[in-house]
Order: C-alpha cells, then structure tokens, then sequence
C-alpha cells in the first residue's frame, strides 16, 4: 500500500515536470499521440453575408491516416467526409465531392488541423509560419499561411489546447469574418 | 523499238515515278475511305460518317500509369495546363468535371433560359436552406460567393445534366481509373490527319518534358489508332518484305545460281509498285494505308511473271524466245488477275475501288515489264537452273474422283455452317485489338462515344430540329421512368429551342416579386438583407438578353459538348441523341415500335453498318462468282479445241472453297477482307493451274512449269504465313486466306491440271 502510494507520488511529480517544458515538439507530439479520436465540435461562423453568427454543431471523428468526418447536427444534418485530398459533402441533395487541391483557402484550414493531429510538423512548417506561447498548461499555436494564394483567404488560424488535447481552433478569414471551433469531449 | 529506247523509256517513267511520290504522296489511314459511299438512306450516311469523322474522332483519351496518385495526379494537371496553352492545336482539355469559374463561362448568364427554374417562396425556401447547409459543411468559399448569385443552383443542374457520365474516381482533383490518372483532349476540329498526327507527337512530347516520376503514358481515340495503325501496317510491310527478300536470295541463289535474276525480279516487282502507287495517287490525290499494304502483297503474284521467263529460260533457250513459248498462258494468266480485281470497281466503298485500280496497274506494269524490258536486260543470259521434275501424272478416273473430293467435301462443310459471315463494320479497323480494348474502357470510364442506338433528328431549320429533339426527349424521359433505359443524352437541354427560351422568359418574375419572395424566403434564416442582390439583378438581366443562340457556344466551355450531339452538314441541322443503360434492347425495340415519334427517328447504328456490311458481302460473293462463272465459260471455249483446259478451273474453285472452309474450321467468321483475299487466290490459282496444264513433258522429266510454280508457290505461302501473324487483323486475315489457298491450289494445280496420264500418253 505504502509503495504504491510513492509510486503515484513519483509518477505525478515526473509527469508534472514534464509538462513544465512542454515546447512546441513535445504538444505535437502529445497530440499525434491521441489524434485518434471522436469529438464533439460547437463551430460559430462569424460571416458579413449573416445577420447574426451561425452556430453548427456535431460531431467529428479523426483516424490516424489524416481522414476527417464530420457530423453535422444543427442546423441541418449533414456529412463531410475528408479523405486523401477529397472533400465528400453528403445532404439530402447526394453527395458532392470536390478536390481540396482546387479550393486553397478550404484545403489551408483542414490542412492545418489534419497536420498537427498526424505530427507532420514538417509539413506545417513547410506551409505556415508559426507562432507558439504557453501559458499554465495551456499552449496556443498560431499558424500564418505562407503562400500568397492561401494568405488571400485566410490571415490565421489559432489552435489552442492543453497537453495532447485541441480545445479551440479560430480561422481568421481575408475578409473578416472567422470560424470558431470549439471541440467538447463526448461522454462515453 | 529498240533495246536502247526501250531502257531509257523505262529510266524516264520510274524516276518521274520516284519523283511525283517523292513529292505527293499522302498514305491515309482513316477508315471512311473503306465506307460505303453509295448508301441511299441519307440519316444512315451520315450517321457513319459521324461515328467515324464526328466530334469523338477528334477525341484523345490519355492514361498516366505507373507512378503514386500524387505523382501522377501532378503529371494530369501539368499536361493539361501545357496542353492548354496550344489553343490552335486543342480545343479542349479536361482532367475532371470539377469547373472552378463557371461563373465566368458565356452561357452562365443564359442560366435563366437554358434550365427550368422555380422562383415561389417555398422552392426559394429550400434554396437558401441548402445554401445555409452548404455554409456550414465547409463548402469552398468561392462556392458560397457563387450561390449568392445563384443560390438555387440552376447553372450547376444545367452543366450536371449535360456532362458526360463518367464512372471514373476522383483523386487529387483529377480523373483515376484504377491505378492511372485520365484526361481527355480535343484536337482542333478543323485538323486534317497530319495535323492530328502533330497534335499526338505534342501531346507525347509535353508529357515527356514534365515526367520526372518515369510515369508511362497511353494515348487512345480514333486519331491515335488511326496513327498506330499505320505504323503497325508500316512495320507489317517492312517485316514481310524483309522476310520476302530472304527467301528470295535463298531461291535465287540455290535454284538459279544467279542473284542477278534476282535483282531483275525485284526490279519488276518494285517497279509494278511504283508505278501503281504512283497512278493511284494521281487518280485518288491519296493512297490508303490498307489500299497500299493490300496492294503490295496482293502484288505478289506479279513476281510470278518474271519467274516463268527465268525458269523456261535456260543454257539452250534465249529469254526472248521463252517470252514466246510461254506468253499464251502468261497473258491469260494476267488477264484473269485484272479481271479478279476489276470486280471491286464500282463498288461504292472509294477504298476498294483504289485497291483495285492499284492491283489491276501493279499487275499490268508487272506484266509488261516481264514481257518486254525482263528479256532486254536478260539478252545473251544463260541460265543453269536446277531442275524440278513434273510430278506424277494421274489417270483420269481418278482424277475425276479428287475433283469430285475437293469441291463437295468443303462445298458440304460450309453448307453445313451457320452465321460463318462477320458483317461487324469494326472489322474495317485496322487497330489491334489490344487498341480496340484499351479505347473500349477508357470510352466507357468517360462516358463518351455511346454510338449503338442513336435518335437523328434533321431538318434545314436549327429551331425545327431543336424543337422535335425535344418531343424525342419528352418520349424518351418516359422510357427512363420505366426503367427501360438508364438515361440519354439530347441536344435540347444543352440548347433549348427559342420557343423554350421564350416560354422561360416568361415564367421570370418581376423584380418586385422576386424581391418580396426572397424576403418572405429567408424568413428564419440568418441571411442579411440584400445578401441576394445579385441574383435579383441577374434574373432581370436575363429578361433583356437576345435568345441563347448555337454560335454563342463558340466561346464556352460547353462548345464541344454541342458540336458531338449537334452539327450542320449538306444545308441540315442534326442532331443526335444517344441512350444508355439499356436493360433490355428486345423492350426498348417494342417501346420505340409503339412511339411514332420514336420510331421516325430510331437508327441503330450497328444495325444499319452490319446491314451495310450484308449487302457489300452478298455483292462481293455474287461478284466473285459471277467472275467466277465467266472465266470458267471462257476456259470451256478454250477446251473447245483442247479438252484438257477444262482442267484448270478445279484447282481455283478448290482451293477458294477450301481457304474458306479452313477459316470456318479454325472458328473465324468470313469478312470482307478473306473475301477480297480470294481474289488473290483465284489470281494465283489461275496462274499455277494454267501453267501446269500448259505442261507438255512426260511424267517424271524435267519441267520449266512445275519449276516456276514450285518456287512461286514456296515464296507466296511463306510471305503470306508469316503476314498471318500481324496484329493488323486486315492484314492477318489476308495472310492466312492466302497462305492456306495458295498452298490448296499449287497441291491440287499439280495432281488435277497437269496432262492425265492417258492424254500425256497419246500425246
């Protein structure tokens, strides 16, 4: 009983101090570690063409080859599939599928996310201009597109999490207008 | 004339030959010229013509294999954006229908005119629902600023119901069937065949400039074929006249001991060559490749002509005096050939008619040549030959039996047979059929070139022939209902009639209610006021406009898309509507009997080709016979005097039944081209079984007939073996119909035509 009690002691002290140096390689590295995963998202579209912010709720799934699916709940249902280089939207219309490499700004703002979640730091560092700050436990990455085609949509993207978990990602648009995606973990 | 004159005569015409071709000539490859050109039912004609010359022949189906999807969607997008780049040599390239600015596309603004649209409260409702549905699946931006233009997707309906249906994969952005990347290019309508050829060599040479991955590449369509097949048909001549040259020098060599005769047989061949290419190009201003490839070998049997002078021609006997001896059986020899091929005079197929006008000048060249330059060149020649020896000769109770044999037995063979006739019209193909697949599911995957049941509509009017294609479709959009076809693809969605346009005008809103409809539409959703100003000055807009009219396609991207389904020709408008899907062609015959409409306007084209096809075979067999039947009269007034001529028509008969019935044995249907071989078999036949009959020495002597023939027959049926291994089906079926009939006829010419053993006796 006594030695298992120093061994949760030991185990929070090494796991705390690791966290204190918690740089940009490491929280790659913790969220590729636990990029498998279901969640739930709350996405609140801040648009000029809108009256009032549009929020979208679902969920979304990542596997560990980069693919994305989202289910949407509200306001309407529908699919997004992400796989390779393909964007499948399902609705009540069929399915529609359009290639990420024809639409950068859209391709920008998954690619950032799909990235960081499989580690390819590389990749994002080969596209984006990074900035990192930690604060608490809680680090932000904020990524600026390097290519002048992508900058002309998208002037940002903010991710902000906590250890090996996103919490908050912000597109910031070339217009204004932004999204904001908040990732809530499901209750089993 | 004398020697002298008649070498210089001879300098003169070959090298103004050598010359004229050295400068003119045009070997085509396009099968229309092997198309019937006398075929009464105009819709018929035209629709072949279409099938061969329309907008798909201008087609290029390109395949990029052997690389990752990375790499090769990279090899798609950077051959398209080079391609696209020679807009005098392409007029379109396309890797996916995925169109980023179709919003900037001339008939975008016609949208209200080209598509049905409904502007009520409820259907804008719905509109601006899936707009919002698309907003927040992540749609592309430029997507959304799209919709706002057009938020009820009418333009998207309008290019979704007139694209081609492929059933490819979209990778990368770009077209994937199985492991390769696809794109399809459309050379410059207006290119003629060298230029198509130009466009292929440029398609080759930019993927080679940008394939750093090592990626092969397959080009397919009818101008790719058409250029492969006459490379394979090149390669084929070269091959057989390669191996031809050989057995020549073997011939020459061991059986004359002379390679000099051997230069002068060449000479004559080649002559009757040049001399044929060279008329048949001033009479035609082109030679086709299958013409040419025919010709040539079919020329073979010219090469007889100098081969009797040289084998009746000896230590003793001059050149010149063994012209003489054997000049009656030479002349009716050559004569029976020109008669063989003047069959296909008249004909009605242009590709034909050169092929014989092309043999019947080869074989007239050849033969005066022999005749009258072979002895001058030939003058104080001796010739040591060795002797072949005349076979056994037969009594005539047996031979009455043989001959018996030989025609009943394959006569009760093919009797015997059902549907031995190919009337597929895809036999006139030249491509392999490794080709023939290859273009067969690209064609499919892109879901372009569906040409077996097909609507025509014509008329002088463009709006007539737009309106009645309209009436086709509202019939044929009730068989879809059925599910007795899948879908069709008509020119009336792609242009509607100016009626339609007009009716559509009509149905546009005014301002104000489409304005008082969008507000009472976004009701509950969180669209801005005048987020849709667009749209509403775009309906209006489209109210002004001139009627969509065909020349306005000339700038969009759709413009292809109409020239396959719509196009003028001889003062007429036509257009084509194809179907697909077709579950059952029994329930759709019985559709289309019960629908006048249908009916007036149903062609299947592979129907009419075979029918086609039928009627060109029955003319050609009745030809054939009929020829047939006139030298046979023509060798009865011979016998008239000598009754042992009557000997020389069994061994021609035999050995076209016996050609036939081998074909039918080894499961090959007859077509057009073993029919037309036969004329080289009768030819030939003639030629040995004259010879043989002509023969005057006793069993077992030597004979300069037996001679001649042996050697001829030696190189005939080993060049016409080795051509039936070309992957030129036209060419293989020649070699084996040859080969098999040549053989048949030398065996038999030697047993039947030969002097019956009692005849040689009382001699």
């Amino acid at each position: 009983m006594c030695r298992s009690r120093i061994f949760a002691i030991l185990i929070i002290f090494f796991s705390s101090n690791s966290y204190s140096a918690l740089d940009i390689d490491n929280v790659f590295k913790l969220i590729s570690e636990n990029s498998v995963k279901t969640l739930g998202f709350i996405e609140t579209h801040s648009e000029t063409l809108f009256t009032k912010e549009v929020k979208v709720t679902g969920r979304v799934a990542f596997s560990e080859n980069g693919s994305m699916s989202k289910y949407i709940e509200t306001p309407s249902k529908s699919e997004v599939h992400i796989i390779g280089d393909t964007l499948s939207l399902i609705d009540n219309k069929g399915v529609k599928s359009v290639s990420l490499d024809n639409y950068p700004a859209l391709s920008s703002g998954i690619n950032a996310v799909r990235w960081i979640l499989l580690g390819e730091k590389n990749k994002i560092l080969n596209n984006y201009s990074i900035n990192y700050s930690l604060k608490d436990d809680y680090w932000t990455i904020n990524l600026k597109p390097i290519k002048k085609q992508e900058l002309l949509q998208v002037l940002s993207i903010s991710i902000k999490g906590k250890f090996g978990n996103i919490g908050l990602i912000t597109l910031l648009k070339a217009n204004g207008s932004s999204i904001r995606t908040t990732f809530i973990s499901l209750k089993k | 004339m004398t020697s002298i004159y008649k070498n210089i005569l001879f300098f003169v015409v070959v090298t103004i030959s050598a010359l004229y071709l050295h400068n003119n000539l045009i070997v085509a490859s396009n099968i229309e010229q092997f198309m019937p050109g006398n075929i009464q039912n105009e819709n018929v004609k035209i629709l072949i013509n279409q099938s061969q010359k329309g907008s798909f022949a201008n087609t290029v189906l390109v395949q990029i294999s052997g690389s990752n999807e990375r790499g090769l969607s990279r090899l798609s997008r950077e051959l398209r954006l080079n391609l696209e780049k020679k807009i005098n040599i392409f007029d379109s390239v396309v890797n996916s229908l995925e169109q980023n600015n179709f919003e900037n596309d001339i008939l975008f603004k016609y949208r209200y005119l080209l598509h049905d649209s409904n502007f009520d409260v409820k259907s804008l409702h719905g509109s601006f629902n899936q707009f919002l549905s698309s907003f927040t699946s992540n749609a592309p931006s430029d997507f959304i600023d799209y919709l706002l233009s057009d938020p009820q997707r009418v333009f998207i309906d309008y290019l979704s119901l007139n694209q081609p249906k492929v059933s490819v994969m979209m990778k990368n952005g770009v077209w994937f069937l199985d492991d390769s990347a696809l794109l399809m290019v459309k050379i410059n309508s207006k290119s003629d065949l060298s230029q198509k050829d130009i466009a292929i060599s440029i398609i080759k040479r930019e993927f080679a400039s940008i394939n750093t991955d090592n990626a092969k590449l397959l080009l397919s369509g009818p101008s790719v074929i058409a250029t492969e097949a006459r490379v394979n048909i090149k390669d084929t001549i070269q091959y057989v006249s390669i191996a031809l040259s050989v057995v020549m020098l073997f011939v020459f060599v061991f059986v004359y001991r002379s390679p000099y005769l051997l230069i002068l047989a060449a000479t004559t061949l080649s002559t009757a060559i040049l001399i044929a290419m060279t008329l048949t190009q001033l009479i035609f201003s082109q030679i086709h490749g299958i013409a040419l490839a025919f010709g040539i070998t079919t020329l073979g049997v010219c090469l007889d002509y100098p081969l009797h002078i040289f084998s009746n021609t000896s230590t003793t006997i001059s050149a010149k005096t063994a012209v003489k001896n054997i000049f009656t059986p030479l002349k009716i020899g050559a004569l029976t050939s020109v008669l063989a091929y003047s069959s296909l005079l008249g004909t009605g197929f242009d590709g034909f008619t050169q092929l014989a006008v092309f043999s019947i000048i080869g074989l007239l060249s050849a033969f005066v040549v022999s005749v009258y330059l072979v002895p001058v060149w030939m003058q104080g020649y001796k010739i040591n030959k060795r002797e072949v020896l005349t076979g056994r000769l037969l009594p005539l109770i047996p031979k009455i039996l043989i001959s018996f044999l030989i025609i009943l037995l394959p006569v009760s063979y093919l009797s015997y047979q059902d549907g031995i006739f190919d009337v597929n019209i895809s036999q006139l193909n030249p491509a392999s059929e490794e080709s023939k697949k290859v273009d067969s599911k690209l064609r499919s995957a892109l879901g372009v070139g569906e040409v077996g049941h097909i609507f025509l509509i014509s008329n002088q009017n463009l709006d007539m022939t737009l309106k009645k294609s309209h009436e086709v479709e509202q019939e044929l959009t009730k068989l879809v209902d059925k599910s007795v076809i899948k879908d069709f693809t008509g020119v009336s969605s792609l242009l509607p009639s100016k009626k339609m346009q007009e009716k559509r005008l009509e149905n546009l809103p005014s301002e104000q209610m489409l304005q008082n409809n969008i507000s009472l539409a976004v009701n509950g959703l969180p669209f801005k006021k005048g987020a849709f100003n667009n749209f509403v000055s775009d309906v209006e807009n489209a109210k002004t406009m001139p009627l969509l009219a065909q020349k306005d396609f000339e700038m969009s991207f759709m413009k292809g898309r109409l020239q396959s389904i719509l196009f003028h020709q001889d003062g007429n408008w036509y257009s084509l509507i194809r179907v697909s899907g077709i579950k059952d062609v029994g329930l759709l015959n019985k559709e289309i009997d019960d629908s006048n409409i249908l009916k007036n306007t149903y062609y299947s084209v592979t129907v009419e080709a075979s029918n086609i096809m039928e009627a060109y075979l029955k003319e050609t067999w009745f030809r054939l016979i009929t020829m047939l039947v006139l030298i046979f009269i023509a060798v009865l007034w011979f016998s008239r005097t000598n009754k042992r001529r009557i000997w020389i028509f069994i061994p021609v008969i035999s050995s076209v039944l016996i050609s036939l019935s081998f074909q039918v044995f080894l499961g090959n249907s007859i077509n057009i081209f073993h029919l037309l071989s036969l004329l080289l078999v009768v030819g030939l036949g003639f030629d040995y079984s004259l010879f043989f009959n002509y023969e005057s020495t006793k069993s077992g002597a030597p004979s300069n007939s037996a001679h001649a023939v042996t050697i001829s027959a030696i190189t005939t049926i080993i060049t016409f073996a080795i051509l039936s291994f070309s992957d030129v089906n036209i060419l293989s079926s020649i070699g084996q119909i040859v080969a098999v009939g040549v053989l048949a006829c030398f065996i038999i010419s030697k047993f039947i035509s030969t002097p019956t053993l009692i005849s040689t006796n009382r001699l």
